[in-house]
């Protein structure tokens, strides 16, 4: 790795073909080996010495910019729940510029702190921007395990501390983490039922309707850039569109009666609702760009909550056409329907897992009041409780990594937002207010615009 | 592996030696009158009223930077000139537009004005002074609410019996519409509330279509679990919410 970086720094876009493979052999060596299995409920947390950053090179300095971009940075880790970060005050060497060398660190006064990991930064701000060089190193061995650099305007030292923490945690786990994704959520913090979006730290809370009805069901389109709803904007429970790139709102379906639980198609061309056009609220696909329907479901009973499976040829969704609300899976095109659960009286809000290998779903306690959330696999077998506890946890919906959840909960009293591991080790409350937040949606990783090498 | 790691040094050395002879000069000047172009450009307000050029050209200089970085300086200057006419033409679009803008008329807020029934036909003493959910109509005496058993949207008899006194008024009041609103618990998932009181709403509509009431003279909405009646936490504040009710609007 060191090597190649040496020979991109000489004169970039200049070597052979041959040259770079040569190199790129050479890098193997340097392939991060997963060290964190995070499917496993005994995931031991990794300590790691998180050093600030410190400043190559004479010139303007940014201390607000840097400051903020370690204090994300911190968080971030922190909120992965895979890092137990060693107090600064225990550090034996002060940061420096030598000291990023790997060959002038002493790695047994940080192994003396019991730290497993060290992360160092050095950063330069030359105008507007800033570069941040990133060594993270496995202490024991003195192995780099992740050596970049990042550029980006100063103004971005946040979404730059999330994709280096990103990094960090994918040099430890081996897939990406979800640090650079944002939540869309419901809020009566104005008085009525708005939606609002925030970064996934809980930071960069903005308003996005102005409805003052009741808007609910918020859901992403799977590239991050809209957002589709339900609003009584119209008196009526309508499905609009909100678009982040040109902030427009556009109303998808205004047909009598209901037109809600509106979900996109992982190839972001269709979109599954629920419509009670005839007097009985059925599923249908629509085809964005012409607005055809085609109606998937015909039932005497209520089906409603569809979810697409990432490859887009099945359907999860809701049906008390049993008897009870129950969880059911069918082809997109209406065919071969299957019911998935069958214990429990009130089974719902199916979402199907970005990897494909589980469906989260709410079931209702038998105090016939809360509901918890469990998981299972496509066909209905494994099911699995994750959430426990007091209160309800209802409206699961994946993080992009497939290993957490997002839903809301009553269990500190009013309606909050939380995350969980499947395993349910990891539990982190994401907001906290007077208010009741609800209807939780993960965004698909959003990647902000910055440079690296 | 250290001596073989200094070879390499040494021969990339002088292999980057020769190749270093043959790359241009940084293209400095360039970057400078593209960023001084971005930021006259965001000054213009750009960001707001032209947005797409502004993000190319933020992009380009973004990667004009990154190929200076990367050494390979003819492409830089490339993009940064690309930059630069980039945010130049974001300028003027944005300056074009904030004029037009400041011509028109504000859009109107989208708002719906609810449209007071004409109350003249509705006996003084009927009026209750409630409105529906959504501040709309007016609630009257006689039309009196539906109660539902939990996840339920069956009229139990005692539900039925009271539609029959609601259809009698509304017999009489044949000039009156009728907004049928159905509401729910709590409990379960507002997707799954939203369709249950949705049934709810058109079990009644069809109850009073069999009572004889003219169905172009009613109205259904499913409200879900978004407007309770009573916000506790318990079987009686429960069963009070699982309801229909009736509000007289101006169709």
């Amino acid at each position: 790795m060191e090597f190649f970086h040496f020979t991109r720094k000489i004169c970039g876009g200049k070597l052979t073909p041959l040259f770079v493979a040569f190199f790129s052999f050479l890098s193997i060596f340097a392939i991060a080996k997963v060290y964190i299995d995070i499917e496993s409920p005994e995931a031991k947390r990794i300590a790691i010495a998180v050093q600030s950053p410190i400043q190559m090179s004479e010139g303007s300095e940014d201390s607000d910019s840097v400051k903020f971009y370690l204090d994300t940075l911190r968080n971030d880790l922190d909120l992965s729940g895979l890092f137990a970060q060693i107090d600064e005050k225990a550090f034996l060497e002060q940061p420096s510029q030598e000291l990023m060398q790997r060959e002038n660190i002493n790695f047994t006064q940080w192994s003396v702190i019991g730290s497993e990991a060290l992360l160092k930064t050095g950063y330069w701000v030359t105008g507007t921007d800033m570069k941040v060089l990133v060594r993270l190193f496995d202490v024991l061995n003195g192995e780099l395990l992740l050596g970049k650099t990042y550029e980006c305007p100063l103004s971005s030292a946040k979404y730059l501390a999330h994709r280096i923490a990103n990094d960090v945690i994918k040099a430890f786990t081996g897939t990406d983490s979800f640090m650079e994704t944002k939540i869309a959520f419901i809020s009566n913090a104005a008085g009525k039922k708005e939606m609002y979006i925030m970064d996934i730290d809980g930071t960069n809370i903005r308003r996005i309707t102005n409805h003052r009805s009741a808007v609910v069901s918020p859901s992403w389109n799977p590239g991050g850039t809209q957002i589709l709803f339900t609003s009584y904007l119209r008196r009526n429970p309508d499905l609009y569109l909100y678009d982040f790139i040109n902030g427009k709102m556009f109303t998808v379906s205004k047909r009598e009666g209901l037109n809600i639980s509106g979900v996109f198609a992982p190839d972001g061309k269709r979109i599954a609702l629920t419509l009670s056009q005839n007097g009985n609220p059925e599923i249908y696909i629509m085809d964005i760009g012409s607005g055809s329907l085609t109606q998937i479901t015909h039932s005497w009973g209520i089906d409603v909550s569809p979810a697409f499976s990432p490859d887009g040829k099945q359907v999860a969704f809701v049906s008390d056409r049993s008897g009870t609300p129950q969880v059911f899976v069918m082809n997109s095109d209406g065919s071969n329907v299957k019911r998935l659960t069958f214990e429990g009286k009130y089974n719902a809000s199916p979402r199907w897992s970005p990897d494909g290998k589980r469906i989260v779903f709410s079931r209702m306690a038998a105090d016939n009041i809360n509901f918890k959330i469990f998981a299972m696999k496509p066909d209905g077998s494994e099911s699995f409780q994750i959430t426990n506890g007091p209160g309800s946890d209802e409206n699961p919906s994946w993080a992009p990594d497939s290993r957490h959840i997002l839903f809301n909960s009553t269990r500190d009293g009013n309606s909050e937002l939380y995350i969980t591991s499947i395993t349910g080790k990891y539990l982190r409350r994401l907001t906290k207010t007077p208010y009741d937040e609800t209807g939780p949606a993960w965004s698909p990783v959003i990647e902000f615009k910055i440079s690296t090498r | 592996m250290k001596r073989n790691k200094l070879l390499f040094e040494f021969l990339l050395i002088m292999v980057a030696a020769v190749i270093f002879t043959g790359c241009p000069k940084r293209p400095g000047k360039e970057i400078d009158a593209a960023k001084e172009a971005i930021n006259a450009a965001k000054a213009a307000e750009a960001p707001t009223y032209a947005p797409d050029e502004f993000q190319s050209a933020e992009e380009m200089l973004a990667k004009a930077i990154a190929q200076s970085e990367e050494k390979k300086f003819k492409d830089s200057k490339q993009s940064a000139i690309s930059a630069k006419e980039r945010a130049d033409l974001a300028r003027e679009l944005a300056l074009k537009r904030k004029t037009q803008k400041q011509k028109e008329t504000p859009p109107a807020q989208e708002e719906v004005r609810f449209k007071e029934p004409s109350l003249t036909e509705i006996p003084e003493e009927e009026k209750t002074g409630e409105k529906g959910a959504l501040g709309e109509g007016i609630k009257v005496k006689s039309l009196k609410v539906i109660h539902f058993n939990f996840d339920s949207y069956i009229l139990t008899q005692d539900a039925k019996d009271i539609l029959k006194e609601n259809a009698e008024w509304l017999e009489e009041m044949q000039k009156i519409h009728v907004l049928i609103e159905g509401h729910c618990d709590e409990r379960g998932t507002e997707e799954y509330n939203l369709a249950l009181g949705s049934r709810r709403a058109e079990n009644i509509k069809s109850y009073l279509v069999q009572m004889g009431i003219a169905p172009e003279r009613l109205s259904t909405i499913s409200y879900g679990e978004e407007f309770p009646v009573d916000a506790q936490q318990s079987e009686e504040a429960w069963a009070k919410n699982r309801r229909a009710e009736f509000v007289i609007i101006e169709k």
